[in-house]
């Protein structure tokens, strides 16, 4: 958020030099993708600490869009589908350490969110360029990925795979620009957040001894930075 | 274009993100040596005359070993009870690996084996912490009941049991194997 908040402010001082020739906002129909920055617990690899996600930064794409009326006014929706990998060494040696074995090897899938998010747009357009402010709610379903661990190919258990919906907000900024009379390209960045509460359960843990939850509810957010393919009308 | 077919490209696009294939990481944790266990004391005290210990100590396990103090002394039909120490004399200074045992109690179990025609019964008296249908036996305590003078060899093995523990000798590899004479008089 704190990175985001001097992008926007920076845009709004921007706007008043854009109003000397505004037109309507054109209504857009988008196909996005670029990269997902996450920060908080949800990021942190420290094995002891129980509240922390392993997870690294990733990418996000997907649809979005947005229908105007007047001047500046307009409703939008996304869906979009978020990909964090997992940070495995950490947990492979952690899971060496407490069941004293000389070799750990733990193997995973990527965290995944997808999001279906509505909410309003306030948008400015000047010739080719349109500005869009926006503020979209909306639930996120978030996948806690299956977790293998290997201890020394004596032993082999499960942290299983968990799915948990929660709300979802993001609150951004962007521009777009008309390079043909109907397709446009757009550089957004946006504050995304949601916090899901996964239930954690195992296979084939038999011996408490390694790092062991039983639930994972921490904020998943961070900023999103997106290039976009849009269809204006 | 018309906008039928751009919104198909679109869709397409996004479609081809949204179920785009899920990657996976592994990571191995690399080879590290094992802990050294250099020597083993088993420390008896009498139940009926608590300043009455009676200690064996088997020493350089990890090279050549040393069974010069490997003879336990008991008295018939007594009753003891009993810890094992072991050491690692390679690091400095001395590490007590039976802390570390106690640590990792969850993964290790101590068989002791009276061999045949050796009157005693040995009965591990500590346990784990695993759940159900934990806890299991650990070993670093125990009770001893000896029956008739007799004379012979306590096997005593430390099972490394990596979730596997199963409160029974079988899962797992050994992290000590030796031998004490045993002399009940």
């Amino acid at each position: 958020m704190k990175r985001i908040l001097p992008f926007l402010f920076s845009l709004i001082l921007f706007v008043p030099t854009l109003t000397f020739a505004q037109t309507n906002p054109r209504s857009f129909v988008e196909v996005f993708g670029g990269w997902s920055g996450i920060s908080g617990n949800f990021s942190q690899s420290n094995y002891a600490n129980p509240r922390s996600g392993f997870a690294r930064s990733g990418s996000v794409g997907g649809i979005q869009g947005a229908w105007f009326w007047g001047k500046h006014f307009g409703l939008g929706l996304s869906i979009s589908q978020a990909d964090y990998g997992v940070r495995t060494q950490p947990l492979a040696e952690g899971y060496r350490e407490d069941f004293d074995v000389d070799q750990a090897i733990v193997t995973s899938k990527h965290y995944r969110l997808h999001s279906f998010l509505a909410g309003p747009y306030y948008s400015f357009a000047f010739n080719k360029f349109t500005l869009d402010l926006r503020g979209l709610a909306g639930f996120s379903t978030a996948t806690l990925p299956l977790l293998r661990v290997a201890l020394e190919d004596e032993s082999v258990f499960t942290q299983n795979k968990s799915t948990a919906t929660s709300f979802a907000y993001q609150l951004g900024a962007g521009v777009r620009w008309a390079f043909l009379p109907h397709f446009g390209l757009s550089l957004r960045a946006d504050y995304a957040s949601t916090k899901p509460d996964f239930s954690v359960s195992y296979t084939n843990i038999n011996n408490t001894s390694g790092r062991m939850i039983s639930s994972y509810h921490e904020k998943i957010s961070g900023v999103n930075g997106t290039l976009g393919l849009s269809y204006q009308f | 274009m018309t906008m039928k077919r751009i919104l198909s490209v679109l869709g397409f696009l996004s479609v081809f993100f949204l179920v785009s294939c899920n990657k996976e990481e592994q990571s191995v944790a690399p080879t590290i040596d094992n802990e050294a266990l250099t020597t083993a004391t088993l420390q008896l005290t009498n139940k009926a005359n608590p300043t009455e210990v009676v200690t064996a100590t088997v020493d350089g396990l990890n090279g050549t070993v040393d069974f010069s103090k490997d003879t336990l002394r008991l008295k018939a039909n007594a009753s003891y009870s009993g810890v094992i120490l072991l050491l690692d004399k390679t690091s400095s200074p001395v590490a007590d690996v039976s802390a570390e045992i106690k640590e990792r109690q969850n993964i290790h179990l101590f068989v002791y084996t009276p061999a045949s025609g050796l009157n005693m019964a040995v009965t591990i008296t500590d346990k784990d912490t695993n759940p159900a249908p934990g806890p299991y036996p650990v070993g670093l305590t125990y009770d001893v009941r000896t029956g008739a003078a007799s004379t012979g060899k306590l096997h005593v093995v430390l099972r490394h049991q990596p979730n596997t523990k199963d409160g029974t000798a079988t899962p797992g590899s050994s992290d000590l194997d030796t031998n004490f004479d045993v002399v009940i008089q």
